[in-house]
């Protein structure tokens, strides 16, 4: 019985044997494991036989690993080489900073999405309670009567509290209404959180009894921008949503729980009268006693659980309690959390390949003193000793990197976050766990970045250049070789100008597609509309709200300066979500893929004064009337685009279409009844994604009462000043209804360009990382041609004195440089094709695009131009003297 | 009280691999003598320390090593044949006295 096949080369690899020496050790390899399978079979025998070749190979090849010798003198040495190069040490620790910045923002900002922590005292003992429904699959709200029997049952927990989000107005003296979320909570969550407050007191149990008066505890940031900081604020009254509220109290900045709530009342429950399961919704929060888990909690809860189903078996039979965390993540989908994980690791990658540039220079530098290294060795030193020098280079370098990095991270991430809430979130606020101090978890993070660069730019170039370093000096001496790139390096260029290449070109087809939406013009000036959101409170019927939205509408139109204005569920550029429709059988355009027999259109309800506001004239037909308002909408108007799509272009007066499914937002769609067709109007931007071929559109009439969001918008013609309308419509709003919800208050145009903002979010995003990326691509070509032009200046000289055209000199020394840069080209165009298929965009051949690829070789080229100039420079004399 | 010798003295696995190498004679190799000391120790050995601790005694002078015969139990190639030098039995001798001079007397 031989002795495995792949153990003998595993020990001739790991162990670095060669000749004589790996047959030895392979000798005594089968003549051991032939002993031993006579001894214990042979099942064993291979077992040990593995164990003890890992054991042989590691040990073996471990000993030829030279141990690094690092002095302090060394470090010295570094700062020196340091200043003396000061170009690349410029370029060095800018390009690792740029990486580490990179690396530990993006790394910060995944796991503030990810693994959101609650930034309060001993915020990880924060836990949410909940109740979830097995039999329905979804979690349980009206847990009111548990949250009291929790209360005085639970060993594990403390500081039970409980509360509610609600929408709200808030009135100010100055007459204007202002849209908030209001925090109803028990008096314990102050407790439980562990914050003071600023002013005032916070709230109490006396509070939350029905007799007394209603109170408010506010958040600094509401105190200083709506109280102007007035000190002698303390029970001053606000209105809100119509009840005279008395402030009490103001809470720090930073703190908004549960998650962005800057408004906190009392929760008000009558503990007396509560039913089992029933009720209003509400969150329950509690602190883990110091020393339990969450499984230890979990576990009793399970017990209480139990006992609730015991006691009302009615409605507790399939309800389990649990405790999570109290922060949520913003993002859950599983697939999503991975996918935003393994950002990390791209990133890592990306810091890696920099890591790689810059060894690049390090090791096109080193090779300037490859004779310094040569003597430094004959003279006795050893390499773990030349390598100590390298790596300490490396670290000096890393650190400036580091801390440079971080600072940079420190800005970014508050750049990133301002601007996303600004640019990408409209506006709104972040859960308060979201903050933009770099945790110290990405300190850290970043610090590991900086010492993986460490080993990457100080261990790679110094094993390059101090391995045969005798056989070298025999060469040099002969007058040949020397040091060469080698496979790695051209790896690491190739990969280099690839990602150069393929970040500009997603950004540019990111941007493309926001440019045909900013351009997208439907024949009126958008940014002279005025629009805002009409919201329906919980605590109003729907004749109140359908009341409070006509008077809104009658005074808007009343104010001087404001014409044309109109009503509708979605306005024109707004995101809207399809509707499958069917037409009658008297022709039809071609049919979606997906369906068969339907079409996918885009449905808004409208008031008749929507095309007139629109400067909308019927093509066909007629537009929608008074009359055609009805329970259930009977006739509608279409666009071009769907006589154009779903029609192929017959005449659409008559036709008649029915929906196949019901309502995903906005108007509750009649389904499987015949709508008449009675006239076409031009295309007035149905939907916000003007690629989305689903762009046919239907107008129905807008029917108030039959909204399923409650929430319609109202959008007026704005002739004089933009502010006077804003402020005239949220006066209009307050008078109309203290309770009637206004929002999103901005231009037709501001409120499009919503969606536009995200992708210029991210377009400005890849932009930053485009221009680090070619930055350090041509760092490393620069030193790639500089090196080259370095190795190479006695045969340039020869070719030089030999009469050899300088076109032919240059053309030699940018051979390699020009393959690497077309092989990188060509790679990054797949890249570029791949990631576009993976974020879903759609490649057009366009101009722009194509001249990607050009501009970036062309730019790299530039990298090549100042040491080709050197090497034409070279005198040849001079040259053959100096060897 | 006896004087110990100048020459150098061994570690306690460097002493049992000299010994083992000294007694297989003409047979002793990396395999033969773990196998050697395994049975006579009864303790199991690492054939990868066996193999250092054959280099580190090579550098100190204490044995040479030279290839022998190709043979048939090891897949038709050679051992490395280890044979120990007057020093190497010297440090032997010198390490062995030592030790008898610390134990004499001593109830172990």
């Amino acid at each position: 019985m031989t002795a495995p096949r792949w153990a003998a080369a595993l020990l001739r690899r790991l162990s670095r044997a060669t000749g004589a020496e790996a047959d030895v050790l392979i000798g005594d390899l089968e003549e051991a494991h032939r002993a031993r399978v006579a001894r214990r079979g042979a099942f064993v025998a291979t077992l040990l036989t593995t164990l003890e070749t890992m054991d042989i190979a590691f040990m073996l090849g471990r000993k030829r690993i030279p141990r690094l010798a690092v002095s302090w003198i060394d470090f010295k040495l570094a700062f020196r080489m340091l200043l003396r190069y000061p170009v690349l040490t410029l370029v060095g620790s800018a390009s690792l900073a740029l990486a580490i910045a990179i690396g530990a923002a993006a790394f910060a900002f995944i796991s503030l999405f990810l693994w959101p922590r609650m930034p309060l005292p001993d915020g990880d003992e924060i836990v949410l309670v909940r109740h979830y429904d097995r039999a329905a699959s979804q979690p349980e709200w009206r847990v009111v009567a548990d949250f009291l029997r929790w209360r005085d049952g639970t060993t594990t927990l403390t500081d039970l509290a409980a509360g509610r989000g609600r929408a709200r107005n808030l009135l100010m003296g100055d007459g204007l209404v202002e849209p908030i979320s209001v925090a109803e909570v028990t008096a314990s969550t102050f407790g439980m959180a562990r914050v003071a407050p600023v002013f005032g007191r916070t709230l109490t149990d006396a509070d939350a009894s029905a007799a007394a008066p209603p109170v408010v505890v506010i958040g600094e940031r509401i105190w200083r921008e709506r109280f102007g900081a007035d000190p002698d604020f303390l029970g001053r009254t606000v209105l809100i949503s119509d009840v005279p509220t008395a402030v009490v109290g103001v809470m720090p900045a930073s703190f908004r729980f549960p998650s962005i709530y800057e408004v906190w009342q009392p929760l008000k429950v009558n503990e007396g009268a509560v039913q089992p399961r029933a009720g209003i919704g509400i969150d329950i929060w509690a602190r883990m006693k110091p020393g339990v888990t969450p499984e230890q909690a979990n576990a009793e809860l399970a017990v209480l659980s139990a006992q609730h189903a015991a006691a009302w078996p009615a409605t507790h039979a399939s309800l389990v309690a649990d405790v999570q965390p109290a922060t949520r993540a913003e993002v859950n989908d599983p697939e999503e959390r991975t996918l935003l994980a393994s950002m990390n690791g791209v990133i890592a990658l990306m810091v890696l390949l920099v890591s790689g540039n810059v060894a690049l220079l390090m090791f096109a530098r080193a090779a300037t003193r490859e004779s310094e290294i040569v003597v430094r060795t004959a003279l006795g030193a050893s390499r773990g000793r030349l390598i100590g020098q390298f790596v300490a280079e490396a670290l000096v370098l890393s650190v400036v990197a580091a801390i440079a990095g971080l600072a940079i991270a420190q800005r970014v991430m508050h750049w990133g976050l301002t601007t996303f809430v600004l640019e990408a979130n409209d506006g709104k606020l972040l859960p308060f766990w979201v903050t933009p101090t770099l945790p110290p978890m990405s300190i850290a993070y970043g610090v590991g970045l900086a010492m993986a660069a460490t080993l990457v730019t100080g261990i790679l170039p110094a094993m390059k250049m101090t391995s045969g370093v005798s056989s070298r000096l025999r060469e040099t001496t002969a007058g040949g070789g020397g040091l060469r790139f080698g496979g790695v390096w051209t790896v690491l260029i190739v990969a280099q100008v690839a990602v150069t290449a393929t970040f500009p070109a997603i950004a540019f087809i990111v941007k493309t597609s926001a440019w045909q939406s900013e351009a997208r013009q439907i024949g009126v000036p958008t940014d002279r509309y005025l629009t805002a959101e009409l919201g329906r409170a919980s605590e109003m019927t729907r004749a109140r709200f359908e009341a409070a939205v006509r008077r809104v509408r009658e005074d808007f139109a009343a104010t001087s300066g404001i014409a044309r204005v109109a009503l509708a569920d979605h306005l024109p550029l707004m995101w809207n979500g399809h509707h499958v429709i069917e037409v009658d059988p008297g022709g039809e355009g071609p049919t979606d893929e997906a369906l068969v027999g339907a079409h996918f259109v885009k449905t808004a309800a409208v008031e008749p004064d929507f095309f007139p506001a629109f400067d909308a004239q019927p093509i066909a037909g007629r537009l929608l009337a008074q009359a055609d308002n009805a329970d259930v909408a009977r006739v509608a108007v279409v666009n071009e685009s769907f006589v154009r799509n779903v029609l192929g272009g017959r005449n659409a007066i008559g036709r008649r279409l029915k929906y196949r499914a019901s309502s995903n937002g906005g108007l509750r769609i009649p389904q499987q009844q015949w709508i008449e067709i009675v006239g076409v109007v031009r295309d007035l931007g149905m939907g916000a994604d003007p690629t989305d071929p689903r762009g046919a559109g239907v107008y129905l009439p807008l029917n108030l009462g039959a909204l399923t969001d409650d929430a319609v918008r109202i959008v007026g013609l704005v002739a004089g000043d933009m502010t006077v309308a804003t402020n005239a419509l949220r006066a209009a709003a307050a008078k109309a209804d203290a309770a009637l919800r206004i929002g999103d208050v901005q231009t037709l145009a501001a409120n499009t360009a919503n969606g536009v903002k995200t992708i210029n979010y991210i377009v400005a995003a890849l932009g930053m990382v485009s221009a680090a990326a070619l930055v350090l691509a041509l760092s490393g070509l620069y030193a790639v041609m500089s090196f080259t032009v370095s190795r190479r200046t006695r045969e340039i000289g020869i070719r030089v004195a030999l009469g050899s055209p300088r076109s032919r000199v240059v053309l030699a020394i940018l051979r390699r440089p020009l393959m690497q840069l077309a092989f990188g080209s060509v790679f990054g165009a797949l890249l570029t094709v791949g990631l576009s298929r993976l974020m879903d965009l759609t490649v057009g051949f366009s101009l722009g695009l194509i001249a990607v690829g050009p501009i970036i070789f062309a730019v790299c080229l530039l990298a090549c131009i100042v040491p080709a100039r050197r090497a034409l420079g070279v005198d040849p004399i001079a040259a053959l003297r100096a060897e | 009280m006896t004087k110990t010798s100048a020459a150098a003295t061994l570690a306690e696995f460097e002493l049992i691999v000299l010994v083992a190498a000294m007694r297989l004679d003409d047979d002793a190799h990396a395999v033969s003598i773990a196998a050697d000391i395994s049975e006579r120790t009864g303790r199991v050995v690492r054939r990868a320390n066996v193999y250092t601790t054959l280099q580190r005694l090579e550098d100190k002078g204490l044995l040479t090593t030279a290839l022998g015969d190709a043979r048939p139990e090891r897949g038709g190639k050679p051992r490395r044949v280890v044979t120990p030098t007057h020093d190497g039995v010297a440090a032997v001798r010198a390490t062995m006295t030592a030790i008898r001079a610390m134990t004499h007397g001593v109830k172990i």
